[in-house]
């Protein structure tokens, strides 16, 4: 008898433990990352951007938190992020590798806020070109659209990190190729050539040209200086500014004497 | 006192004023000092540039009776007027020049006979074979051409030539210049050195070649050069049996131009090769003196080759002496644009690599 109540307690315990670490990973699962304190996001909206937010936590180990409000309590866009980020202890790993897209309506601005590993992986670039693929959306007031879009340049911008070369200037961010463009320049050019071949076909169809020089006709030796004379006049100098392509990204601290990156700009 | 000259910059035109730090005249705007020594040479430099040109020949009308060779005959053409002269055996039935069949003969005295001649060394048979080889390579040239095109005419022509003599004196200033890059981390900086350079000397010339027809097309004339002057002789009228003579209806004197413009551009051109180490180089003032001028009346040989294609009269020469070919062959537009066309997709059609790889 005893022996089958041990058996038992063992099998309870171990279902016991078993539900236990299925609630712990369930709750890892669904970590819960978007403050909509604006209201901009409506509840389905919500959840498919936490959908996607979890998606990139458990696959890549960048924290991602996406802030909307309507006052900045008298700070500015860049501490209102570093400073809600700090202090509600997002990132993950040693470092708190994460970033923090917040939308603030006080003054229409966007700011992305970054940390850890994160600030390597959002350059200066990268953060500026970012501002192309959500701006527009967020002006239109598609604000679930702007977040969708900001998910999607992250988790690229992620990737790219990860493979050793985050976008910078030198490794540009899908750059859409002005196909046009190209091909007129193609065209203009294989024209070129073709005239030009042409053109030399053309002028072997007559050679009889005028004869404009009489270098064979030079008396032998005939040809002495008398006076050879060269004269420096003057000097000039010109001097143009050397333009320069910024690298990397630039960090600032915040209140909280943690070290953030990012960048935003207005909608 | 001092003396009141005052001396402009040659790189801005900024008054000059004297620097005691640098012992030198300073320009305030643009930074270059100068030496009074300089600033002599380079005024003195300018005021004597001139860009008049003396070209002294001696040349003179060539109508001196003893002379002129007799018992000759002239073949008039009645359709353009030109005119051909032979030895009292040669009868023309077409014109040289234009292919007319109407020609008036007729016996003249008093036909200028030239010092120097350079006899025919290729037959009529060469210069048949010439013309075919002259079709070759010509990728514009109609199908047809080669095939349709029949030699109306081959005449065998001594075309008369001033031969011209003459010793160039030149004076040359170029305006040069030596350019310099560098770069801080800031700025890239240009640096460019101004130079006057000057150069005077002498060149001689001799037996350039100008021809005395007027009806003869000059370009083509010209495009017949080279010949070979080692086998030139002293002519004699034995020479012209079996060929035409062309009269010189172009004198000396008149040709005189063609000769000036081909020294002077020489000299410059060989006088420029001497100005070395510049980045750029462009004469700026040149003079040009022709002393000692001569011109001597020569007969060169050349095959004239009178085909007809489509109805229209095409026209080669050959050079009797070295062979080469020249004229001017009607151009097929459809192969042109096919060849434009063609030329043009190929490299277009390998440009998309580039277009969409890079």
């Amino acid at each position: 008898m005893k022996r089958k109540i041990r058996v038992l307690v063992l099998i309870l315990a171990m279902a016991l433990g078993m539900m236990m670490v299925w609630n712990v990973s369930a709750a890892s699962e669904e970590y819960y990352q978007v403050f909509d304190d604006a209201d901009l996001l409506s509840d389905s909206e919500e959840e498919s951007l936490n959908a996607g937010i979890n998606n990139i936590i458990s696959s890549y180990d960048f924290d991602v938190v996406i802030v909307t409000t309507n006052s900045l309590d008298g700070k500015s866009v860049s501490e209102y992020a570093d400073d809600y980020y700090d202090e509600n202890g997002f990132g993950v790993g040693d470092e708190g590798t994460g970033l923090l897209f917040l939308i603030s309506m006080e003054d229409r601005d966007y700011y992305v806020s970054t940390h850890g590993e994160a600030i390597d992986a959002f350059t200066d670039y990268g953060i500026e070109r970012m501002k192309e693929e959500v701006a527009s959306s967020l002006s239109d007031g598609d604000y679930a659209g702007g977040c969708e879009k900001f998910l999607n340049v992250t988790e690229d911008y992620i990737t790219a990190y990860n493979e050793g070369t985050p976008y910078d200037s030198d490794h540009p961010y899908q750059e859409s190729k002005n196909y046009f463009l190209r091909e007129l320049i193609a065209l203009v050019a294989a024209v070129a050539v073709g005239l030009v071949s042409v053109l030399m076909m053309k002028s072997k169809m007559n050679n009889a040209k005028p004869q404009e020089y009489a270098g064979n006709y030079v008396k032998k030796d005939s040809f002495k200086l008398t006076k050879e004379k060269d004269l420096f006049m003057y000097s000039r100098v010109t001097k143009v500014k050397k333009e320069k392509e910024e690298k990397g990204s630039s960090t600032h601290t915040s209140s909280s004497g943690e070290t953030h990156g990012g960048g935003g700009g207005k909608f | 006192m001092d003396s009141a000259v005052s001396y402009k910059c040659p790189c801005c035109g900024g008054t000059l004023v004297w620097n005691s730090k640098k012992q030198q005249m300073a320009c305030e705007y643009c930074d270059n000092t100068f030496t009074e020594e300089q600033l002599k040479e380079i005024l003195d430099l300018e005021s004597s540039e001139t860009t008049e040109s003396e070209m002294n020949w001696n040349v003179t009308d060539e109508t001196a009776v003893e002379n002129q060779m007799e018992h000759m005959k002239v073949h008039i053409c009645q359709s353009c007027g030109g005119e051909i002269v032979g030895d009292e055996n040669s009868v023309a039935t077409e014109c040289v020049y234009c292919g007319s069949p109407s020609i008036m003969t007729e016996n003249v005295s008093g036909v200028n006979r030239p010092n120097y001649i350079i006899p025919f060394k290729l037959d009529k048979k060469k210069a048949k074979e010439a013309l075919k080889g002259f079709y070759q390579g010509k990728r514009l040239l109609p199908n047809a051409f080669s095939s349709q095109n029949h030699i109306e005419k081959i005449t065998g022509v001594y075309v008369p030539f001033w031969l011209f003599d003459c010793d160039a004196q030149a004076s040359v200033t170029y305006d040069a210049t030596k350019v310099k890059l560098w770069s801080d981390s800031n700025y890239d900086y240009t640096r460019t050195d101004y130079y006057k350079a000057v150069r005077e000397g002498k060149i001689g010339f001799e037996k350039i070649p100008v021809d005395g027809s007027s009806k003869m097309d000059d370009n083509y004339m010209d495009a017949l050069e080279p010949y070979d002057y080692k086998q030139m002789t002293e002519f004699s009228p034995n020479y012209l049996a079996g060929y035409f003579a062309d009269k010189y209806d172009v004198d000396a004197k008149e040709s005189i131009p063609r000769a000036n413009k081909r020294v002077k551009n020489s000299a410059e051109k060989k006088f420029k090769e001497t100005v070395k180490g510049y980045d750029s180089v462009v004469a700026k003032n040149s003079r040009v003196n022709v002393q000692n001028g001569d011109a001597n009346y020569t007969m060169f040989p050349v095959w004239m080759l009178n085909t007809k294609y489509e109805g229209k009269t095409y026209t080669f020469a050959m050079n009797g002496q070295s062979g080469k070919m020249v004229g001017e062959l009607p151009t097929d537009k459809g192969k042109f644009w096919k060849y434009l066309i063609g030329i043009s997709a190929a490299v277009f059609a390998v440009a998309q690599i580039a277009v969409f790889i890079i």
